[in-house]
């Protein structure tokens, strides 16, 4: 029934009653409960991560502010945690909050911490995959709509990226970013740009990193999906009124390809969540002090013996937000690849 | 075949050479070399210029990269016919050889372990790697594809509900966060397993085969369950799906029609067929599996290359970083040759030509 529906509206002679192809979607999203339920928990995180500030009453993303809550982990016994310093399970600081996951090796809140991760997970989440939907459509639109040498050119350079270990260079990129990074007499554009990277706790080159690892995927599949709708009538019409490649492009193509490319990159956000958790646990993501599960993870896992209660905050946080990505873009596949619902 | 397996090898070449070049320019772009520092003091000027000479920092991008494909002989051979070639007057100053090349075999000489070939380090760590990725490997097709199949077999039932749920999770927590548990649980509480190190220092048989012994597994079972996990799930998710498209094909009908046994239809005439998305991953695997290693042989302690290349990128080690790359390079692209053929085999359709 909905592949009817679809095809309706391509023909542009949708009944009055029916909904666009996108509402439409979301109404079948809607009947997919683990879907439904990880949009919730994602809209929560996004919550979290805009008022992480106002939500804890800690303000403990910096070093020094730290010195703040010592008292806390002052009152504890030493003998009680007698193998790390500033990590204890519990504790209460001397105005009365509670550590509801414990403090982390420099007695910082790990709740705090795990709210103020939530940022960098999203923004990558978001922003990367921005990053990566935009250069890998237009560049597979152009792809796709040029055709012959320039097609072939254009993908042989994307097989040719395809093979390569790219992870490595996004680790070599970081690295030389974060060095880039340290250098503080730079002026004019690229200190402006080292300026904002620095209060962005090293994110920008994150996401150029990131969006550079992943654009090769959805420059493939929006190429597909250009080939298979640049031979169709709607673009012949647009052709013969003379319309430009461009207006063709953007405003006949792009709306036709634009789902199952959404698709793809929402199945892709899992993975730059994962790899800015990885490039931050190798000590090559955003700079400390700006909390980020991956920096939390290392910090953990080199505590695990001691003070085992920190992985807690960083590791539940990060499985649960992947997790719920993941039920996201297996519902979001589920509504739009026809061939998936039984 | 094997004039595929030639044309695909030379095509790979120049796509290796520039990755070690892209690789050998960035690391040089970083600020801070290799020998700015010792720990926290800075080295003399005399005795750092004296190291970059004797590692032919001095010398021009162009020309270091040569004679690291090439071997410093050849570089030394060419500006000793032709010295106009500009750099050539430093080269010429620089009578002793460190490298012979890529091309004969040569991966360098590491800048940090002074005197140490990179050939001892990689011989040393590659196997260990090589030796994790690979059980894991074995443990995610163990799980996944069984799982696989059962969730597809059993197509909406609670046996596939909770395969698909338990696939899910198992794609979604990631081996930063199993290893440290399983350290927790395993290795302080029920002090069962080793937490940390390798069971068989190398060499090995053959150069990867370990010796099968209790202490090897011992402290190989955390690390591969942590990495395994999450291939396992992606595999498993991929069978699943690949098996359900293939039992509703006209031939699968045909092979029931016969009257042949419901499991010679599923294992001989469905499975084969479904088994080709999952080998197409295996490729792109090889690449997480990469990633995978660095994570836990930093999290185990365990000797293995990832942990050799992270490190060298802290010490600016320019060398072992290169060379490291190269070989996962060579890694990636063997893999994926490796799965085109399999892929070819599987499916005649599909022809190499």
């Amino acid at each position: 029934m909905a592949v009817a529906q679809q095809t309706v509206t391509h023909d542009h002679v949708a009944p009055k009653n029916a909904k666009g192809p996108w509402a439409d979607a979301f109404t079948r999203l809607l009947k997919n409960p683990a879907a439904v339920v990880s949009m919730l928990f994602i809209l929560f995180l996004l919550l979290i991560a805009i008022l992480a500030e106002q939500l804890n009453p800690y303000v403990l993303q910096g070093f020094s502010d730290a010195v703040e809550v010592q008292p806390a982990y002052a009152k504890q016994t030493l003998a009680d945690n007698s193998k790390s310093f500033g990590a204890v399970s519990t504790g209460t600081t001397t105005e009365g909050f509670v550590y509801w996951l414990g403090a982390d090796h420099l007695g910082r809140d790990i709740l705090s911490r795990t709210m103020y991760g939530a940022r960098v997970s999203l923004a990558v989440a978001f922003i990367a995959s921005a990053v990566s939907l935009f250069i890998g459509l237009v560049y597979g639109l152009v792809s796709g709509y040029a055709g012959g040498r320039v097609d072939d050119l254009m993908m042989r350079v994307v097989d040719l990226l395809y093979g390569l270990p790219i992870i490595i260079i996004v680790i070599l990129l970081q690295v030389y970013f974060k060095a880039l990074g340290r250098q503080t007499d730079v002026s004019g554009f690229v200190g402006a740009v080292l300026n904002l990277n620095r209060s962005l706790g090293g994110l920008l080159f994150l996401f150029v990193a990131l969006g550079a690892l992943n654009w090769l995927g959805m420059a493939r599949i929006a190429r597909g999906q250009t080939l298979s709708y640049k031979r169709q009538e709607f673009v012949e019409a647009a052709e013969a009124v003379g319309a430009t490649p461009r207006r063709i492009l953007f405003t006949h193509l792009l709306p036709n390809i634009l789902g199952p490319c959404i698709v793809a990159e929402t199945l892709a956000i899992p993975g730059y969540i994962l790899t800015e958790a990885f490039l931050s646990f190798i000590g090559l993501g955003v700079d400390p002090p700006t909390a980020s599960w991956g920096i939390m993870l290392n910090e953990s896992y080199k505590a695990i013996r001691s003070s085992p209660h920190m992985i807690v905050g960083p590791a539940v946080a990060l499985s649960l937000t992947v997790l719920a990505f993941n039920f996201l873009g297996d519902g979001l596949r589920d509504v739009f690849d026809p061939r998936m619902r039984e | 075949m094997l004039s595929y397996i030639i044309r695909r090898t030379l095509v790979s070449i120049p796509v290796i050479l520039l990755m070690a070049f892209v690789v050998f320019y960035l690391i040089r772009q970083v600020p801070a070399g290799p020998f700015d520092f010792v720990g926290d003091r800075a080295l003399p000027p005399a005795i750092r210029e004296n190291l970059e000479k004797r590692y032919h920092l001095d010398w021009p991008l162009m020309w270091q990269f040569t004679s690291y494909v090439v071997g410093d002989d050849v570089a030394l051979g060419v500006c000793n016919v032709a010295g106009f070639i500009p750099g050539c007057d430093i080269i010429k100053e620089t009578p002793e050889g460190v490298s012979r090349g890529l091309i004969r075999g040569d991966l360098g000489e590491s800048m940090k372990q002074r005197g140490r070939s990179i050939n001892t380090i990689v011989g040393n760590s590659f196997p260990v790697s090589l030796q994790l990725g690979i059980l894991s490997i074995i443990l995610g097709l163990l799980i996944g594809i069984p799982a696989g199949v059962l969730a597809a077999l059993r197509q909406n039932s609670w046996v596939d509900y909770l395969a698909s749920f338990v696939a899910v999770l198992g794609l979604s927590i990631p081996s930063m966060v199993i290893g440290p548990v399983l350290i927790v649980v395993f290795a302080v509480k029920l002090g069962w397993l080793p937490a940390a190190q390798w069971g068989a220092p190398p060499p090995y048989t053959l150069g990867i085969i370990p010796p099968l012994t209790w202490d090897f597994f011992k402290h190989t079972i955390m690390p591969v369950i942590a990495l395994g996990t999450g291939l396992s799930a992606s595999i498993a998710r991929l069978t699943r799906a690949s098996l359900l498209q293939v039992i509703r094909e006209d031939y699968i009908r045909t092979a029931r029609a016969k009257g042949l046994k419901e499991r010679v239809v599923i294992v001989r005439h469905a499975l084969k067929n479904s088994l080709i998305p999952v080998v197409t991953i295996l490729g792109p695997m090889v690449a997480g599996v990469v990633t995978g290693t660095f994570v836990i042989e930093l999290i185990f302690a365990i000797p293995g290359m990832g942990k050799y290349f992270i490190d060298s990128i802290t010490n600016r080690d320019y060398t072992l970083i290169t060379s490291v790359s190269v070989i996962y390079g060579v890694l990636l692209v063997a893999a994926n040759m490796l799965v085109d053929i399999t892929y070819g085999w599987l499916d005649p359709r599909i022809r190499l030509d």
